[in-house]
């Protein structure tokens, strides 16, 4: 992504912002979804903004799983390993869509097509098994369906 | 500060009021099994190795508990057994290196609490192995810290943080995958070294003793 | 505006929403006006309706007109069914295989007449974007009411009621607020803890996306009550619509003058803002989710320390409740204590709510009476195991939780006697197994979690529970070796004892659960290499 993309985009999210201590997150959760991850040049950002130690903004950033630190895929594919999603099937899910999209969990493609992963949980239960690509929710997931997802790619694209 | 006598292992035992039941106990010669206690430090009570039995069967951190005048605790009884033995040998199955050839090797907090609690090897070897080994953070100019020895007992950075008011160490990651590092702010380190002296295993090391070895 | 003389609603929670509830609304409102029925309906999305299995629902009011699985090409024959004489659409009604038959109002539906539908009473029947709607329901009376009351009353009321916390550990909700009025201090707070963290559960989430405003009502009452200001209500991330809606609510509650300053004349202040949590199932707890609003890594803090009620958020008293308990409040101050208390069994009063997802045939969200009878939940209002397929177990409590068999299924559902079964009411996920779930598995699955979860901080839960895992795993793969039981019962009960949060301490309850009441099905994986239930394909 383009530094000065960044530089601004951060900027504007901060301008929204007060400057607790307590804002770190907030301001980090708008960073994630703003660009995906968290630019290192972000971090330095906000470490400048709220006269917090960067190393402190990467201790608080690694505790929580919401937060990455490298650039995710375009479709970003998370899998739903809640325990209903668990015993109506996900594991069978995720080695399908690892088999098609040739990732494995936590992985982004080098294109940045794709991004895998899996989540604690939905909340979708009464769904399951559910996986999302980006924001479009799929329920009732098969190894079959979870195939044809991916391989007919307009699918995905229309969500993204 | 007052005085008061409390009663461990069914002997009586002076103790100064405010101090902790481990700092009374290791005061008069009564060993407790303790790696994140470090005398001067707020206790967090973070490896859990440290309990004690009170009188009504109560299992507590002796590093966080003051004493109470009057009160009876147990040091050794079947049940802090069992709640602490497992962990002690997880521990050294988590520990990836020899004690043979470590600086630490000889004033080692891990050593002695093998040696107090008599740690069968046999019971050590059912487990299964640890995750594959992490590689060693050259952190700064003076020392380096081995992710592999690190039982994090958080004792360095709470030492930095008493000593700079605030730490230039963090924990970073979560879970069984945290580890401790500076994370941009080592040119910031003073190097005094103080957390390389107070680690009370092999994870912080100071350069030279590594080239000494 | 004439009185419409048909209601319908479309149920815009998470399950419907996916399942494209968006769209189908959409197309209603189209269709509406295209057949030019804008003087005889009108639309109204809710929040989730609790039969999720078979969503996209809408109901039409005032019969209560129940249709399932709808999708937008089914609007024209909806709407055509509202003409005078037009027969209902029968291929949406939901279809009852007992007395074969097609049901025509969700009153009579199983899943919902066994129900008793307390706190979620206004879930999936008023718009949750508007405050009307829950002012025409009710909505604030309980606030007026208890301004005019002293707050040792409320409190009073609260302790007489007999509420526990619907979070998981059940403590008595009065005691703790009467703990934080009598801590000393001008600065109090309010938290509302909707991490619901539990893989399994969404029951919070349903109550926040479809009743706001009794969460923050039960609130501002409980601020008032113990003398905070300002409260926080954090709410997971992954639930954005949960976020949309609560964030809705604040904002007209404000515009409304039941938040903010002078409330309703009262010279009573009180405002809500939401903190979203990131990604830590931790910091539910109640010491990580402290330092989490202050910004910090949320790795709870031992005991000994001061309770929450004394030294909480930015060390002022603070009382942190479940968004269900919050929920109850209302109810509790417009009804009187002895109108709740006569309800559920003698040491847990009122009502739980679940989420009942896995292999049963009716999915969804439910509330029964405290001590209703795990059979009754799971076959009379979940119909039981789909496929003719037999009942195995039912976890409750999530990764806290443990396993229950068939034996225990007489067992009545309260704080008390799910723990001493060896299981927990935990904050209500409810997921239930049939012969094809291996428990072994499953016990792997939820220590999975919790290895993942764990804040990392003590030792016995950091590498206890990771190698309680490995163990788990190399059974299931087949290379389990004979002393494992025995090694994961002496972990567990170390990690139980000896960890310093409620998550290790109860991480090792779905091993020692299964272990417990299944014990045969971990010896079938050892010693024959062989998977019962034909989950673990390398054990065959
Ligand atoms: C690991 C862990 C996770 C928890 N998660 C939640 C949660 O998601 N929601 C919740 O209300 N309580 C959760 N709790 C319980 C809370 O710590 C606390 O007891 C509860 O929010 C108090 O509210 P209550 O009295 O209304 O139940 C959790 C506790 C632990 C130890
Ligand atoms: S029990 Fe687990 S989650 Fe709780 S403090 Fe210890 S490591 Fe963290
Ligand atoms: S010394 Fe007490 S818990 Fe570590």
């Amino acid at each position: 992504m383009d530094a000065n993309l960044i530089e601004t985009g951060t900027k504007e999210i901060l301008s929204t912002h007060g400057k607790g201590h307590n804002k770190l997150v907030p301001i980090l959760l708008d960073i994630q979804e703003s660009f995906g991850y968290l630019p290192e040049n972000s971090v330095r950002q906000v470490s400048d903004f709220l006269n917090v130690r960067i190393g402190q903004v990467y201790s608080v950033a690694s505790f929580y799983k919401r937060f990455q630190l490298t650039p995710i895929g375009k479709r970003r594919v998370t899998v739903c390993r809640g325990t209903a999603c668990h015993i109506r099937g996900a594991p069978q899910i995720v080695t399908e869509i690892e088999n098609t999209i040739h990732l494995k969990e936590g992985e982004t493609s080098a294109d940045l097509e794709y991004t895998l992963e899996t989540v604690a949980c939905i909340g979708c239960c009464a769904l399951a098994p559910v996986i999302t690509v980006n924001k479009a929710v799929y329920g009732a997931m098969t190894p079959r369906t979870a195939k044809e997802l991916f391989n007919d790619s307009s699918r995905g694209d229309k969500n993204a | 500060m007052s005085k008061l006598t409390i009663n461990i292992d069914g002997k009586e035992v002076q103790a100064k009021s405010g101090d902790t039941i481990l700092e009374t106990a290791l005061a008069a010669g009564k060993y407790i099994p303790h790696l994140c206690y470090c005398p001067g430090l707020k206790p967090e009570a973070l490896c859990r190795l440290c309990l004690v039995e009170m009188a009504d069967g109560e299992l507590i951190t002796s590093c966080r508990v003051p004493v109470v005048r009057g009160m009876v605790i147990k040091t050794k009884s079947p049940a802090i057994d069992r709640a602490v033995r497992p962990t002690v040998e997880l521990l050294i199955k988590y520990h990836h290196e020899r004690c043979a050839g470590c600086p630490a090797s000889g004033h080692c907090e891990l050593q002695t609490v093998m040696s107090h609690l008599k740690i069968d090897r046999k019971r050590v070897r059912r487990l299964r192995p640890p995750p594959a080994k992490r590689p060693i953070d050259v952190m700064n100019r003076c020392f380096d810290y081995d992710p592999n020895r690190c039982i994090l007992c958080g004792i360095c950075i709470r030492t930095c943080e008493a000593i700079h008011g605030e730490s230039l160490l963090y924990y970073i990651g979560r879970g069984h995958e945290t580890k401790v590092a500076f994370y941009g702010d080592e040119k910031k380190c003073e190097t005094c070294l103080k957390c390389v002296e107070r680690c009370p295993v092999g994870t912080l090391l100071a350069k030279n003793l590594i080239e000494a070895k | 505006m004439p009185e419409k003389l048909r209601t319908i609603l479309v149920c815009q929670g998470t399950g419907c929403i996916s399942g494209g509830a968006g769209q189908l609304q959409e197309a209603l409102s189209a269709e509406l006006t295209l057949q030019k029925l804008n003087a005889v309906a009108e639309i109204k999305h809710t929040g989730c309706h609790g039969f999720c299995q078979r969503g996209p629902l809408v109901v039409i009011e005032p019969e209560g007109i129940f249709y399932t699985k709808v999708t937008q090409n089914d609007v024209p024959d909806i709407l055509h069914s509202l003409r005078p004489g037009a027969p209902l659409v029968e291929r949406l009604l939901y279809y009852d295989t007992v007395i074969n038959q097609p049901i025509k109002s969700f009153h009579d539906v199983p899943f919902y007449y066994k129900q008793q539908r307390l706190v979620l009473r206004n879930c999936g029947v008023i718009n949750p974007e508007n405050i009307d709607d829950y002012l025409d329901a009710g909505g604030y009376k309980a606030l007026r009411k208890a301004l005019a009351m002293k707050p040792e009353e409320i409190i009073k009321e609260v302790k007489d009621s007999g509420l526990r916390g619907l979070g998981g550990a059940g403590f008595p909700t009065g005691r703790k607020w009467e703990a934080a009025s009598q801590s000393p201090g001008n600065v109090k707070y309010i938290i509302c803890n909707g991490d619901e963290g539990d893989p399994g559960a969404f029951q919070d989430r349903s109550v926040l996306e479809g009743d706001p405003h009794s969460v923050i009502e039960g609130m501002i009452i409980a601020g008032y009550a113990i003398g905070a200001h300002h409260g926080y209500a954090y709410v997971r991330n992954e639930y954005p619509f949960a976020v949309h809606r609560l964030g809705v609510a604040i904002e007209q509650a404000r515009q409304r003058g039941y938040l903010g300053k002078n409330i309703l004349g009262s010279k009573f202040n009180f405002d809500v803002e939401i903190f979203q949590g990131a990604g830590a199932f931790v910091c539910g707890e109640s010491t990580a989710l402290v330092l989490s609003i202050e910004g910090k890594r949320g790795m709870p803090r031992s005991l000994p320390r001061p309770r929450t009620t004394e030294v909480g958020l930015w060390g002022k008293p603070t009382v942190l409740n479940n968004v269900k308990t919050y929920a109850n409040i209302p109810l509790i101050i417009n009804n009187g204590a002895a109108w709740f208390a006569s309800r559920g069994t003698e040491k847990s009063k009122g009502t739980a709510i679940f989420s009942l997802t896995g292999k049963v045939v009716n999915s969804g969200l439910i509330e029964v009476v405290m001590g209703t009878r795990l059979r009754e939940i799971i076959f009379d209002i979940g119909g039981g195991i789909p496929g003719g397929r037999a009942f195995k177990a039912v976890q409750t409590g999530g990764p806290s939780g443990g396993c229950l068999p068939a034996e225990m299924l007489n067992m009545p559902v309260d704080f008390d006697s799910l723990t001493s079964a060896g299981s927990m009411m935990g904050s209500g996920g409810m997921v239930v197994m049939d012969q094809d779930t291996c428990m072994v598995d499953i016990a792997r699955y939820f220590l999975d979690f919790t290895q993942r979860e764990s804040c990392g901080q003590c030792i016995p839960c950091r590498i206890g529970t990771k190698q309680m895992f490995d163990i788990l795993d190399s059974i299931i793969k087949g290379r389990g070796k004979p002393g494992d039981i025995d090694l994961l019962l002496e972990l567990g009960h170390s990690i139980k004892e000896s960890s310093l949060c409620a998550l290790g301490q109860s991480a090792p309850n779905p091993v020692l659960s299964t272990i417990r009441y299944f014990r045969d099905e971990y010896e079938a994986h050892i010693f024959e290499g062989h998977c019962p239930a034909g989950v673990c394909t390398h054990c065959l």
